[in-house]
């Protein structure tokens, strides 16, 4: 007995209905049951993505990779033995000493790193508006699809800088960021000389003067911020929010050449920075010179102060926060991260494999230092052997700094003692 | 390069560069396909391996891109790509993460049914943990054909196999979903019996 062919069986799974064959075949009836069953409960799914924190992490982590030379696969032996193996590693937790400044381990880069801004250009607004509150002059800023991919559509975002604010609504073509601003409370002010950036945008304010906007502050929502920048030619003197004209000053000059736009993503655990001597706000962005800068970083009473030496494109990283004295973690603490130690120790075990395919015999043991964020981030990780190849270590580092560990009510800096061994 | 191959198409600049070895055309790659990837990545691995597999997949497409020569369509070559390093992680995992596997609840909440659209958080995490039960190659065929809606001809070109072995794999891969769902009292009344002739 012939059956349905493939594209009607298909066909009457995809759009219903029914065929005399069906009938007399309890082989296609079920076939074609069974076809639509499968769609519709696979098609009830609601997909899942990374979250937006996902995708970085791994761009981050594939930096890393793709920086590292292949390794030549003979160098990585088949050893169909070793997949029957077990790995055991025997972690036990225990909380660390704090650890003095210069023995605490790197902060994750992603933390702190300061990186050259991407490309933020503001166009030139129509001429003749006046800038007086609740008036509305269009201004167009562009800002690269990689950041207006954050933003969103229709967003509300505000210019602000030095004493300098206007009140706006942002939408997003395109990655074009349309900005109409509406002069809300101008005021006359200086620009702090690390809030400068190459943009040609201006304002025409009234026809006394002008306003040029080189970066300033868009804030959208209370989530993702933007650096822009305004910048003044002349300071502007105003009266009951209505600009009455501009004063030339010396003080408000182009930044020097060669400054390129820097940006901090976050600050990690640290609570402020101040980049010589005026503050870094968020999303620490400034115009810096290639050079030495002092960056000062403070937490409450815990501080650090490095002289960076930018040269673009390199990248810098800051210092992490010296851990202070802190209380060990609760009892409840120690157990959920013995917990989440264990349900992803095979992870670690991944790097015990890899090492055993390039040596057979390989066993050790190792201490791995764990910094865990109260986030349960990971911020640090340190492993210490003498028995284990420079490879291996890096490993356990790598896939320490992915490990997800329970929230905690402070920074904890936990040792774990390794043994790497086959189990027989 | 015009190399007078039938088919071949021009690659995509930011492509070639990145086959050269710019990294910032690299990670400019990543960051055009990343979310393309990781939608690709649903159903074909377990939901706490996506950003773990994603990494697979662009370290892969970095060794790999040297070799990509236009003879599909980037995305093509992409999705290639992403399915086999989906399946090769999925098998590489199975043996070291067992202890992950969390235990779904015994009781499920009586609603929504099939018919009312999405499935309740709880029915969705059976159907993905049952998916998981399946072969690769039998859930790869299945997740993009009766959830993607992808054609059978496409399916074949993206895993470079034949039409039949698709054809094959849907066939045996629904069987096998049928029989997991029907010892689930969660999931069995999605394949109850329709009356004979019916549509549902």
């Amino acid at each position: 007995m012939s059956h349905l062919s493939h594209e009607r069986l298909e066909a009457l799974a995809k759009d219903g209905g029914t065929d005399a064959h069906l009938d007399s075949c309890a082989e296609c009836r079920g076939a074609v049951q069974r076809a639509r069953a499968s769609r519709r409960l696979l098609g009830s799914l609601t997909p899942y993505t990374l979250s937006e924190a996902g995708f970085q992490r791994v761009e981050l982590r594939l930096k890393d990779a793709v920086q590292r030379p292949e390794r030549p696969f003979w160098l990585w032996p088949a050893l169909g033995f070793a997949t029957a193996l077990a790995v055991v590693a025997v972690l036990t937790l225990r909380p660390g000493a704090p650890a003095p400044a210069p023995q605490v381990p790197a902060v994750a880069a992603k933390a702190l790193e300061l990186s050259p801004w991407p490309q933020l250009t503001v166009a030139r607004v129509e001429r003749g508006g006046g800038l007086t509150a609740g008036q509305v002059m269009p201004v167009e800023a562009t800002v690269s699809a990689e950041h207006a991919e954050l933003f969103g559509p229709g967003v509300d975002v505000s210019l602000e800088q030095g004493e300098v604010r206007f009140g706006a609504r942002a939408e997003l073509e395109r990655g074009l960021l349309t900005v109409l601003a509406a002069g809300e409370s101008l005021r006359g002010g200086h620009a702090g000389p690390t809030y400068f950036a190459a943009s040609d945008a201006e304002y025409r304010v009234h026809a006394s003067g002008w306003v040029s906007v080189y970066r300033g502050t868009v804030l959208v929502g209370a989530r993702a911020d933007l650096s822009d920048a305004v910048r003044l030619t002349a300071p502007a003197r105003y009266e009951g929010g209505k600009v009455l004209g501009f004063e030339p000053s010396d003080a408000l000059s182009r930044p020097a050449r060669g400054s390129v736009p820097w940006s901090m993503n976050e600050l990690g655990a640290w609570e402020t920075a101040e980049l010589d001597g005026v503050r870094f706000t968020p999303p620490y962005s400034a115009l810096l010179a290639e050079g030495p800068h002092q960056l000062a970083l403070r937490k409450g009473g815990s501080g650090r102060t490095v002289t960076i030496d930018l040269r673009s494109p390199t990248t810098f990283q800051a210092p992490p926060l010296p851990l202070k004295e802190s209380a060990p973690p609760s009892e409840s603490e120690l157990q959920a991260l013995q917990r989440a130690f264990a349900a992803q120790r095979p992870r670690l075990a991944e790097c015990y494999e890899k090492w055993l395919k390039a040596t057979p015999q390989a066993s050790g043991e190792a201490a791995l230092e764990l910094t865990i964020a109260p986030s349960g981030v990971v911020t640090a990780a340190k492993v210490t052997s003498e028995d284990l190849p420079a490879e291996a270590r890096a490993c356990l580092v790598r896939t320490s700094r992915k490990l997800v560990m329970p929230k905690l009510a402070e920074v904890q800096t936990v040792e774990l003692p390794l043994v790497l061994k086959v189990k027989r | 390069m015009a190399d007078g191959h039938a088919g071949v198409r021009p690659v995509d600049e930011l492509v070639a560069r990145a086959a050269a070895g710019d990294a910032a055309a690299f990670h400019e790659l990543y960051a055009k396909h990343r979310r393309q990837v990781a939608s690709q990545l649903a159903f074909l691995v377990a939901r706490e391996d996506v950003e773990d597999v994603l990494q697979d997949v662009f370290i892969q497409v970095h060794r790999s891109l040297k070799r990509f020569a236009g003879r599909s369509a980037f995305s093509t070559w992409l999705y290639r790509v992403t399915v086999h390093v989906a399946m090769k992680a999925r098998r590489k995992k199975g043996r070291a993460r067992l202890d992950l596997v969390e235990d779904l609840p015994d009781s499920v909440d009586p609603s929504p049914g099939p018919a009312e659209g999405a499935l309740s958080v709880e029915r969705q995490a059976r159907v993905e943990a049952l998916l998981q039960q399946l072969s690769p190659k039998k859930r790869a065929v299945l997740v993009m054909h009766d959830l993607r809606g992808m054609e059978a001809a496409r399916i074949a070109e993206i895993l470079d196999t034949n039409i039949l072995t698709v054809r094959t794999r849907l066939f045996y891969a629904r069987r096998e979903l049928e029989a997991l769902a029907q010892q689930d009292s969660a999931l069995a009344e999605f394949f109850t019996p329709e009356p004979k002739g019916g549509t549902p």
